[in-house]
């Protein structure tokens, strides 16, 4: 939600992972003033001295005593694209270097920007074309279709994981706390200051442990997924084995040999992005289908092992930026395009007609649904267009639209020092206090707060769940 | 059809005589319609005012100029500020009430009203004709909103049983539990609101017919017992505060006699009792379908739910001076009679108790709160106004200031225009009303909301008041909806303490705070901002003394001790003040720098408010929201991005989305 039009917002605007260069880009009042705290000019006047459409040459600092080289761009307001102050800091491409940069800039008082600001910055500026409605609209749902998906692949990962476990004893602590407050009458002790510091000293400790963590696993969550998908045998493992330049997937000729998603990180022209490898998708409804969620002791007891794996490709398949078709050319490739394309219906694919080394004539296939590669994973021809061609369907020509991603993940570990520091004040509260009743409604604004923050990792936290919680656990009456 | 009244309130509750107190209050001439005379303002269950949440919306109704703390400071027997071990910003006041002596308070001061007339019948008919298209609704290239609904009705009057009709420029409809009320007691059933007052069914087929959507709610009370056949040896004394504290900023104190109340519990013999008649409870038989509040549950469901609690609380609170009845609070039920016999006799204290009502449980039909807009005029029909548990609520608090609310909407709308419009954003339009009157406070400190041109809604960061029916439009409750604190975001600006400040100066410009009223909140705030730049001057310690007393370890009273020039030949001492004006001093000093960090989260809140969506708006005209999203905002049309964000099921994107269509209108 846009909020506000009137403050310095700051993202990194370029894609995630490892690229030759990186930007990280502000816009509003401070922009230049926020900017000249982080960047040195290395020969002139500075940033303040320097008007509109302007390239500085300097260092950036990204912590007390390390400094980075990097240029400046100034754009001057009303000529820019928000038709605000923008600076833009071009740097290494590399991700915890624009990480510190962005982080010094925030911890300077410029707030993460929201997926899409800028361009909605400059629409409500008036600098798009009031025709352009429509677009900067589809472009924010198609931004909350990214979003959907990475917070879904957040919902599987630890971030999420850890994160929400957190929230939960949270809650929990808020719900006694706004018990205490709201059931006087009830002669109910609900909670003692002993245990909030208990509950709070967790939390505060689990949550240094996730910003500590932090930047290496939200990296690897905010690059774009790649899932390979293909009927057993079709070469997928070996194929992934090649791209990622990793043994992890256990390549055998017996069908059916991968039993679990594997990731790994992989270079491709104009970034970094992360391959999933999944088992082998048995074509046809019957296998979609079967039950997906089997108790962990059935897992254990591999009943329905297929099963397992089948559930973790189609969750992988949700999460998928793009998808690695991989068919076997030698095994009525057409048929399997056709079958597997069914259970797609929705996904960006990429055709990888893998194993042209077992055939000697090598006709081309027609009428493909989607833009194909020929590969031989074995051998490794074909490779780098394969790579070449990932590149651009994920890259290409659209320079902004995984720095809203990544952006999301910056304003993530914002929130997570927000929740921090909220519980900081908290713990000091408890400390200095002897008596719950003393401050229970100060506790609980500092709880709220650190819920809130965890909001966006997590979802907001509604007054009725609190609620449900105290009924759920006390008997209120009166 | 000719009008005879400006305003007609149906139904003589708590939420029917705050209406009628405020319509004719401010101007409008006004029929309040009771089934009898003799129950307005009677306290259908428990005998008490206030409670967390509850009493911050009385000292708001108060600070508005509403009747309900007038009426309790006359008629409690039992005062006292609940959460005084706690911060002042969660302590609230509450009352026992003599019930008779509450209602007759009610009675009274409705009868001093001039222009308000109170007549006994049975609404049968809502009397409706189409509306006539307003001239500014359309712009730009969005439909008319009837296009995708049927067209809007608007109130012209009622038709009562006996065939009498009355014209009206708006009705305020004020149900309480006697829509198609129906009682429970074990097997027996029993039409009707409340024990001896029959229920109102025609009404709830009136209400279909012209196109609303009805629901079902539940709701119950404990049996009441002999004040003569209780054994006071077993049981615990609870006496109130001394001095008691009034509700109402214009009461001075409280003279009537203060009375106890007592405390009990159920045991195990109580429990097994139940248990072995639970398949008679028409809860667990099947008997009620509907949903009941979880936060009072009747005793059989606490048994249940709660198993390995061995005993429950009770309060034994005596119904007046007069009167034989106490009554049981925490034992809620719907039994049959011969169990709560067995059950009443288990307890402690009640072995002998006689009962001489028994607990029932009653069905109502409510009608959701979507159909409503903020100013609790439903959508469906113009003129039409819901309040108190037709919208889902529970609690004579909450009704009272929902009643408030309908009747001040009700009564700007028709004292500020001569002729019914819509203004050039589609919502309905009250501007002139604030030239009508000419003394209002210069510096009102309004709300968000508080735009009269889109009538009077009163902000979340304004009122627990402006909480409660902005929760209940933009999430229709599932059970009787009842307040707490924790509802309210900016809890620690909304204390009972200040709801003069917050919301006088509102009550002044709408003409409801007289100038009794007005100069008494005057002259509280003069002497706290001039005792506050006094203790801004004086130091300690070399120290302002309003600096030491932001930390916790200084007390007031205890600075105020050590500064000997206040006490004798300085009249603005301590001493001379009144203590109110000392307490909110206190209380700006402690919570000075969370409450600068809550003023943060309300400005942002009303930057989202600010951004009002017209109330025509096409959403359909939105490809990028999603369905869901679209559906949603069509049908509880919020009237700004803020409330439009809080609708259940929406997501920020969805908002993203619509800022940016609104901000093309511009």
């Amino acid at each position: 939600m846009f909020d506000r039009v009137d403050d310095t917002i700051v993202a990194i605007s370029s894609p995630p992972g490892i690229s030759a260069r990186g930007i990280v880009r502000l816009s509003g009042p401070e922009a230049v003033s926020l900017a000249a705290q982080v960047f040195e000019h290395a020969t002139g006047p500075g940033l303040h001295a320097t008007p509109g459409h302007r390239r500085l040459m300097g260092r950036a600092r990204i912590d007390a005593d390390a400094s980075v080289p990097a240029e400046a761009y100034v754009f001057r307001a009303p000529a820019s694209y928000t038709r605000q102050d923008i600076v833009e800091l071009h740097l290494p491409g590399s991700p915890p270097v624009l990480a510190m940069v962005f982080e010094e800039l925030t911890a300077a008082g410029a707030r993460p920007a929201e997926p899409g600001e800028f361009t909605a910055r400059a629409y409500f500026a008036g600098a798009l074309d009031l025709t352009e409605v429509e677009g900067v609209a589809a472009l924010i749902h198609a931004r909350n279709d990214s979003q959907l998906r990475a917070s879904e692949a957040l919902l599987h990962g630890r971030l999420s994981q850890r994160s929400s476990a957190l929230r939960e004893e949270l809650t929990d602590l808020l719900a006694l706390l706004e018990a205490e407050i709201d059931f006087v009458e009830e002669s109910i002790e609900f909670t003692t200051s002993g245990h909030a510091i208990a509950i709070l000293d967790k939390v505060a400790g689990e949550l240094d442990a996730l910003l500590r963590d932090a930047p290496a696993i939200e990296r690897l969550e905010v690059l774009p997924r790649i899932l390979l998908v293909g009927r057993p045998n079709a070469g997928k493992s070996t194929l992934f084995n090649r791209l990622s330049g990793l043994d992890r997937a256990i390549a055998s000729a017996t069908a059916g040999t991968t039993r679990d998603v594997l990731t790994a990180p992989m270079k491709v022209p104009g970034g970094e992005v992360m391959l999933l490898d999944s088992a082998g998708v048995e074509c046809g409804p019957q296998t979609a289908s079967q039950p997906s969620d089997p108790t962990p002791g059935e897992a254990a007891g591999s009943a329905e092992p297929a099963a397992l794996a089948a559930a973790a490709t189609r969750r992988s398949v949700g999460i998928a930026d793009l998808v690695l078709m991989v068919v076997d050319v030698t095994d009525a490739p057409l048929e399997t395009i056709r079958s597997l394309r069914s259970m797609l219906p929705r996904q960006r694919v990429l055709i990888v007609l893998n194993k042209v080394d077992a055939i000697i004539s090598n006709p081309p296939l027609l009428h493909l649904p989607d833009p194909a590669v020929r590969v031989s994973a074995l051998t490794g021809e074909g490779m780098a267009a394969l790579q070449a061609r990932i590149g651009e369907m994920l890259f290409g020509g659209v320079e902004t639209h995984g720095a809203e991603l990544l952006a999301l993940s910056d304003r993530q570990r914002s929130a997570l020092r927000e929740a921090r520091h909220a519980l900081g004040r908290a713990l000091e509260m408890c400390k200095n206090s002897q008596e719950i009743k003393d401050f229970a409604e100060l506790l609980a604004l500092e709880v709220r707060e650190a819920i809130n923050a965890l909001s966006l990792l997590t979802g907001e936290i509604a007054t009725e769940e609190l609620l449900g919680r105290i009924f759920s656990r006390f008997c209120i009456g009166k | 059809m000719k009008p005879a009244y400006d305003i007609i309130v149906i139904g003589g509750g708590h939420a029917g005589t705050e209406a009628a107190w405020v319509a004719a209050k401010m101007g409008c001439s006004t029929l309040l319609i009771t089934m009898s005379a003799d129950a307005i303002g009677r306290m259908s269950c428990n005998p008490a005012i206030g409670g967390l949440g509850k009493g911050q919306i009385v000292r708001e109704i108060d600070a508005l100029g509403g009747l309900m703390g007038l009426a309790i400071d006359r008629g409690g027997i039992q005062f006292r500020m609940l959460n005084r071990s706690k911060g002042p910003a969660v302590w609230a006041p509450r009352a026992q009430a003599d019930r008779r002596l509450y209602a007759a308070a009610v009675q009274d001061l409705l009868r001093a009203v001039d222009g308000l007339d109170i007549m006994e019948g049975l609404v049968e008919r809502l009397i409706v004709r189409e509306e006539e298209r307003g001239g500014g609704e359309q712009e730009g290239g969005s439909k008319p909103h009837g296009a995708s609904r049927s067209p809007r009705l608007r109130i012209t009057g009622i038709r009562l049983q006996d065939g009498r009709e009355f014209g009206c420029k708006a009705a305020i409809l004020t149900t309480g539990t006697f829509l198609r009320g129906l009682m429970h007691r074990g097997e027996q059933q029993m039409a009707g609101g409340r024990i001896g007052e029959p229920a109102a069914v025609t009404l709830s087929d009136e209400l279909a017919r012209l196109g609303f959507t009805l629901g079902r709610l539940k709701t119950g009370t404990p049996p009441r017992v002999h004040r003569d056949s209780i054994d006071y040896s077993r049981v615990v004394p609870q006496p109130g505060d001394d001095p008691p504290r009034p509700f109402s900023y214009l009461t001075g104190s409280i003279t009537q006699r203060q009375i106890e109340c007592w405390i009990t519990h159920t045991n195990q013999r109580t429990h097994e009792v139940i248990h072995a008649n639970l398949h008679r409870a028409p809860l667990y038989s099947g008997q009620i379908q509907s949903r009941g509040p979880r936060y009072c549950p009747s005793i059989e469901d606490k048994v249940v739910r709660f198993a390995e609690k061995t005993s429950h609380q009770i309060f034994l609170e005596p119904e007046g001076y007069d009167s034989d009845w106490v009554y049981c609070n925490g034992i809620s039920t719907s039994l049959p009679c011969d169990v709560q016999e067995a059950m009443i006799h288990s307890i402690a204290g009640l072995e002998n108790a006689r009962i001489v009502q028994y607990g029932y449980a009653v069905e109502y039909d409510w009608v959701p709160t979507d159909q409503i807009y903020s100013t609790l005029e439903t959508k469906r029909v113009a003129g039409l106004y819901h309040a108190g548990q037709i919208n889902g609520t529970s609690g004579y608090e909450e009704a009272a200031g929902q009643g408030l609310m309908a009747g001040i909407n009700a009564a700007a709308r028709i004292r500020g225009l001569a002729e019914w419009s819509t203004s050039s954003n589609g919502w309905p339009t009250s501007s002139e009303v604030g030239s009508r009157f000419p003394d209002a406070a210069p510096s009102v400190s309004e709300g968000s909301s508080a735009d009269l041109a889109t009538g009077v809604v009163l902000g979340r960061d304004q009122a627990y008041i402006g909480v409660l029916i902005d929760d209940i439009v933009t999430r229709p409750p599932d059970e009787p909806y009842r307040m707490f604190t924790s509802r309210a975001e900016y809890r620690l600006h909304l204390r009972s303490d200040n709801a003069d400040a917050r919301l006088t100066p509102l009550g002044r410009r709408i003409g409801l705070v007289d100038d009794h009223r007005w100069s008494v909140f005057q002259h509280k705030q003069a002497a706290i901002e001039a005792f506050e730049a006094r203790l801004r001057d004086l130091r300690l310690e070399g120290r302002p003394v309003l600096e030491l007393l932001r930390r916790p370890e200084h007390s007031l009273a205890d600075l105020l001790g050590r500064l000997p020039q206040l006490a004798g030949d300085d009249r603005q001492g301590g001493d001379s003040l009144p203590p109110e004006v000392l307490e909110a001093i206190e209380i700006r000093a402690k919570y000075a720098g969370y409450l600068e960090r809550e003023q943060r989260q309300v400005d942002r809140y009303r930057q989202l408010e600010a951004r009002t969506i017209p109330e025509s708006f096409d959403y359909s005209a939105i490809p990028e929201l999603r369905f869901e999203a679209r559906e949603k905002f069509a049908r509880f049309r919020p009237r700004s991005l803020g409330q439009a964000g809080r609708i259940s099921g929406i997501s920020p994107a969805d908002i993203a989305t619509l800022h940016l269509y609104l901000a093309r209108r511009k």
